[in-house]
């Protein structure tokens, strides 16, 4: 008998991000493709605004490197993804908020976030940035 | 913050955020026994301790419940739950009070677990498991 397989083990894999999107309805219980993401992703963050629409943001592109903050917003209406036109990069796994008196119209939300420091290598890009309703600008909190 | 849950704590008005638990970047022992928090609508928002928890969690679970305390469940002491570092240990916190309070549930979830509150007030926990702490699986085979 003779078999060949990759090496099992602990050590960290090239990640490879991919486009894909899925809209899924709990009522039938089933995955409905939707148009690609703009960016590949490997464990992106999905935020849901106040309108409806989700904002994708961070995750690991196709070769393995944290997307270099480009965000995305997914429309339900028209199933497609548009770049918000905000460019700041965050590191893998951020924990994100739609703020509760954020307007929600706007295509650049108010978010209030804690990210993790990166799980990937040379994905660490600073302090955690926070902002919040009466302060728009992005500000490191301590 | 590494691994560390993140959630709005009720109510959302206040726009009070907690962050549980996290550990060491990538591989790595260290976890967090603390929890953070912050307000959002304080004039110069800064993070302070809040309520210590007995073990460090990784990956912690966290459901606000409808009377708008938060249960914290499982989480693992260790990058990703290698084998048996699963943290058997549930608390709720109550933000109206500040304070924390053990639960008797002993339930062992690990990595990138979820939990859901369901609409008749029970709370489902789901997912996780140690990379190799199943010792059946992990014996060497032996072909014949």
């Amino acid at each position: 008998m003779y078999g060949i397989a990759n090496k099992l083990g602990l050590d960290k894999k090239d990640f490879q991000g991919i486009h894909d999107a899925y809209e899924f309805d709990p009522r039938t219980e089933k995955f409905t493709k939707v148009a690609p993401m703009n960016e590949a992703r490997w464990y992106p963050t999905l935020t849901r605004l106040s309108d409806g629409r989700v904002l994708a943001l961070s995750g690991l592109d196709d070769i393995g490197q944290v997307v270099p903050g480009k965000s995305e917003i997914y429309d339900s209406k028209t199933r497609t993804w548009t770049y918000s036109g905000k460019v700041r990069q965050f590191p893998t796994y951020p924990a994100v908020f739609h703020c509760p008196t954020a307007p929600s119209s706007t295509p650049a939300p108010t978010l209030a976030t804690a990210p993790t420091t990166s799980a990937a290598p040379r994905a660490s890009v600073g302090s955690p940035p926070t902002s919040s309703p009466s302060c728009p600008a992005w500000t490191t909190q301590a | 913050m590494e691994t560390s849950g993140t959630v709005m704590l009720p109510p959302a008005q206040d726009e009070k955020f907690m962050v549980v638990g996290g550990g060491g970047i990538g591989e790595s022992i260290k976890s967090s026994k603390k929890t953070r928090i912050i307000d959002l609508t304080a004039d110069s928002p800064h993070f302070t301790d809040g309520p210590q928890l007995e073990e460090g969690p990784r990956y912690p679970e966290l459901s606000i419940l409808h009377d708008d305390t938060l249960l914290i469940t499982g989480g693992d002491q260790d990058y990703r739950g290698p084998s048996a570092e699963s943290i058997l240990q549930a608390r709720i916190y109550d933000a109206k009070t500040g304070e924390m309070r053990r639960m008797a549930p002993e339930v062992g979830r690990n990595y990138r677990s979820g939990s859901i509150l369901l609409p008749d007030g029970w709370v489902i926990t789901f997912g996780g498991d140690s990379l190799f702490a199943d010792k059946a699986k992990t014996k060497p085979g032996v072909f014949e």
